[in-house]
C-alpha cells in the first residue's frame, strides 16, 4: 500500500496532506454537488489554502490565551461546503485539535437546536467554535451563549478570497506535532445524551488509513460518491480523512438535500464514474424502496466495484432489496461489503472480503436465546449477515462475562485491541479505564463469531439506533414523560429490529389514564409530535396503555427488557 | 366530502407509517412531519407508494416537497392536478 500511496510514510495527518499536495497540487479533492447548479470542483490546493487561512485565524485568536501549552479544542459545526473541510483542516494545521459536531436539522426548531448545542458546548468546553452565521444569530436572539471563554467564529470572519493556482506547500505554515500527539477528537453519533469525545492519535488514524486501504485495496484512481454527514465515524474517515490523505477525490452531496432526493446521488455515481460508496444499513432499504421509475431511465451503476454496508446492523433483507432493485444497472451482490465499525477503533475493525456476497448465517432463535448462535433452518429461526475477518493489525474476540473467550457460535461481548485503538475519553481518565479490560477494548456489542467470520448480534446497552443515529432510551421516555396526560415516570422507549426500513424502529408504550378515543388520539400524536420536535426523530409506534400496564423490577425501576417482552406479546403489530 | 383520491391517499399514510391503524385523527390538512408522523425521507417514500398507487403518475424530484407532499390535502391536490385521477 505504501508504493501506491507513498504519503503512508508520513508520519502525522498533516505531513501526509502536504506530501499529497507536493505530488498533485491540481488533483481534484473535492466535488460539491448542489441541488439545480452545476457541481463545484475544489483541488487539494484550493482546500489546503483555505484551510491556511483558518488556521492564522485560530493562531491569531488563541495566542491571547493560549492555556498552558495544551492543544486547543476547535469545534467544527457547519454545513456541508468547503468551509466545512477548511476549518477541520485549519486545526490541524495550526497543531490544535478540531472536532466536528452536527450542525442543525431543518426540522428542529431552531431554539431547541440552540438549547442544546449551547449545553453541548459546555460539555466539550472548546477554545473556538466555527459555525453558521444563523445558528450565532439564533443564539443572540435568545440570550445564549457558549462557554464565557470560547470565540466563536463563523465563516464570513475568514477571508475566503484565494488566489487560483497550485499551493506551494513549502509556503504553508503548519505546527509540527508528534505522531501520538491527538489527531483529532470524534464524538459518538446521535443528537442526544452527552457525548464522549473519543480522541485519536495521528498514529492511530495513520494505521487505520494503511489497513483500511489494504482491506479495500484502494487504487488511485479509485473515486467516492458520498452523502454521508462528516460528524459520524463512516462519512468522517471513509469519505473525509482516507481520501483526503491518500489522494482520492470524493463527490460529495450534503445528507439534507439526499434525504430529499436520494436518486441524486445515484446519477452523480453514474456522472463521475464513482468506484465506491459507503451507506448505512438503512440507506440500502431507503433508495431500493423510494428511487422511482423517471430515475432509472439509463442508470448506470456499473462503475462501482464496492458499497460497503456500514454502522448499523446490516439485514440480509436490505442488501437483497438493493441488489434486486438495481441489478440491471449494474449492481450484484459480489459488489456488496459487510463492515463493522466505530470511531474508538477509528473506523473499521472487520470486513467482509471482496468479491463475494457477505455471507449469511441462519440460527436457531431459541438457541440464540441462550446465547447460541446454532445454524439451523425453517422459520423459528434469525438471518445474521458477517461483517468478516478484522482488518490488518486488529484482533477480535468475544467473551463471556467473566472476560474469557466464549468459544464458536457462542453469544458474547465483542472486544478488539490493535494499532489503531483510540487514545481515550478526552479528559475522561474514568470512562477510558471502566472501557477496557486489559489491554482489550470492550465494545459494548454482542456478536459471535463462526470459523473467524464476526456477526453482531445486539447490544448490551439498551441504546436505541435509528438511521446511524444514537438515542438513550432515558432521554426520549423524559420527553413524553412532559406530556400532561401521560403518568409521570410511565413510560417505556425500546428499538425495535424493522427488515421494511432496514433500521431500528422507535417504539414509545406510554401509560395514560384517558380512555376517550378520540381523546387518546390527541395523546398519540401530541406524543409524535414532541418526539419529532424535540428529538428530530420519527416515532414509528406509539402505544397508550392503561395505568400499571407496564412491568417495574423489583427496585421499582421500570424494567426495559421485561416491557420489550410484554410488548412482543401484547402490542406487537 | 371525500372522493377516492383523499381515501386512497390517507391509506397510503396510514399504511406507510401508522402500521394501518384506521383510527389515528389524520386530519386532511395536518402537517405529517411537524406532526411527527413521517420525516422528510417518509416523503420521499411516500411519493415511491403514490406512483404505485396511482398508474400513470410520475413525480420528479422537485415535486417531493412540503407543499406538495406535506398533508393529506396538498397530495390529494397534487394527484389531482397530475391529472392521473379524478
Amino acid at each position: 500500500m505504501i508504493d501506491r500511496f507513498p504519503q503512508l510514510r508520513e508520519p502525522t495527518l498533516h505531513r501526509m496532506l502536504l506530501a499529497r499536495a507536493e505530488r498533485d497540487p491540481h488533483g481534484a479533492a473535492s466535488i460539491l454537488v448542489h441541488a439545480g447548479q452545476p457541481d463545484s470542483v475544489y483541488t487539494i490546493s484550493d482546500l489546503l489554502r483555505l484551510a491556511d487561512r483558518y488556521a492564522s485565524v485560530y493562531r491569531e485568536r488563541l495566542a491571547a490565551g493560549s492555556p498552558d501549552g495544551e492543544a486547543a479544542q476547535i469545534v467544527v459545526c457547519l454545513y456541508h461546503g468547503i468551509h466545512l473541510h477548511a476549518a477541520f483542516i485549519g486545526g490541524m494545521l495550526a497543531g490544535q485539535i478540531p472536532t466536528m459536531v452536527a450542525p442543525p436539522s431543518p426540522r428542529m426548531e431552531p431554539e431547541k437546536y440552540a438549547r442544546s448545542f449551547v449545553r453541548m458546548m459546555e460539555h466539550i468546553a472548546p477554545d473556538i467554535v466555527v459555525t453558521e452565521a444563523a445558528v450565532l444569530t439564533e443564539l443572540a436572539a435568545r440570550g445564549l451563549r457558549g462557554p464565557a471563554d470560547t470565540t466563536m467564529l463563523k465563516p464570513d470572519d475568514i477571508d475566503a478570497k484565494l488566489q487560483a493556482g497550485p499551493v506551494d506547500p513549502r509556503n504553508l505554515e503548519y505546527s509540527e506535532v508528534d505522531a501520538d500527539a491527538v489527531a483529532f477528537i470524534q464524538h459518538s453519533s446521535g443528537t442526544t445524551g452527552l457525548q464522549k469525545g473519543i480522541a485519536l492519535s495521528h498514529a492511530a488514524v495513520r494505521n487505520q488509513l494503511e489497513a483500511y486501504a489494504r482491506t479495500i485495496d484502494l487504487r488511485a484512481d479509485d473515486r467516492i460518491a458520498s452523502w454521508l454527514p462528516l460528524y459520524h465515524d463512516m462519512g468522517f474517515i471513509a469519505c473525509f480523512v482516507l481520501p483526503l490523505c491518500l489522494g482520492i477525490p470524493v463527490i460529495e452531496i450534503s445528507p439534507f438535500e439526499w434525504v430529499n432526493s436520494p436518486a441524486t446521488l445515484l446519477h452523480k455515481i453514474q456522472q463521475h464514474r464513482a468506484t465506491l460508496c459507503w451507506l448505512p444499513n438503512f440507506a440500502f432499504s431507503f433508495v431500493a424502496r423510494s428511487v422511482r421509475s423517471v430515475h432509472m431511465h439509463g442508470l448506470d451503476l456499473s462503475s462501482v466495484r464496492l458499497w460497503v454496508n456500514c454502522s448499523e446492523p446490516v439485514m440480509a433483507e436490505s442488501n437483497r432489496r438493493f441488489v434486486e432493485r438495481f441489478e440491471d444497472c449494474g449492481v450484484d451482490a459480489g459488489r456488496l461489503a459487510a463492515c463493522y465499525a466505530m470511531a474508538e477503533n477509528v473506523f473499521a475493525v472487520t470486513q467482509s472480503p471482496l468479491g463475494q456476497a457477505p455471507r449469511v448465517d441462519r440460527v436457531s432463535a431459541s438457541a440464540l436465546a441462550e446465547g447460541r448462535a446454532e445454524e439451523a433452518s425453517g422459520t423459528a429461526t434469525r438471518e445474521f449477515v458477517s461483517n468478516g475477518k478484522p482488518i490488518p493489525g486488529v484482533e477480535v474476540r468475544v467473551v463471556d462475562d467473566s472476560g474469557e473467550p466464549s468459544g464458536d457460535r457462542r453469544i458474547g461481548e465483542i472486544c478488539l485491541r490493535g494499532p489503531s485503538l483510540f487514545s481515550g475519553y478526552f479528559k475522561r481518565e474514568d470512562l477510558t479505564t471502566a472501557a477496557f479490560r486489559d489491554d482489550w477494548y470492550r465494545t459494548g456489542d454482542l456478536g459471535y463469531q463462526a470459523e473467524g467470520d464476526l456477526f453482531v448480534a445486539g447490544r448490551k446497552k439498551d441504546l436505541i439506533i435509528i438511521q446511524g443515529r444514537n438515542f438513550h432510551p432515558g432521554d426520549i421516555e423524559a420527553v413524553v414523560s412532559e406530556v400532561g396526560d401521560v403518568i409521570d415516570g410511565r413510560v417505556v422507549a425500546i428499538g425495535r429490529s424493522d427488515e421494511e426500513s432496514g433500521t431500528e424502529s422507535l417504539v414509545v408504550i406510554a401509560e395514560t389514564e384517558v380512555d376517550d378515543t378520540s381523546e387518546r388520539g390527541r395523546l398519540g400524536l401530541q406524543i409524535r409530535n414532541l418526539i419529532a420536535q424535540r428529538l428530530d426523530c420519527t416515532a414509528g409506534e406509539v402505544h397508550l396503555v392503561p395505568p400499571r400496564w407496564l412491568v417495574k423490577s423489583t427496585a421499582g425501576k421500570i424494567a426495559r427488557s421485561d416491557n420489550r417482552s410484554k410488548y412482543e406479546a401484547e402490542l406487537r403489530r | 366530502m371525500s372522493t377516492q383520491v383523499d381515501d386512497s391517499v390517507r391509506e397510503a399514510v396510514l399504511e406507510l407509517f401508522l402500521g394501518g391503524d384506521s383510527s389515528f385523527p389524520l386530519e386532511p390538512d395536518m402537517d405529517l412531519v411537524e406532526a411527527g408522523i413521517c420525516d422528510s425521507m417518509g416523503l420521499v417514500q411516500l411519493a415511491a407508494a403514490l406512483e404505485e398507487r396511482f398508474p400513470g403518475l410520475e413525480v420528479q424530484d422537485q415535486d417531493v416537497t412540503r407543499e406538495n407532499m406535506g398533508s393529506l390535502s396538498a397530495i390529494a391536490a397534487f394527484i389531482r392536478r397530475s391529472g392521473v385521477a379524478g
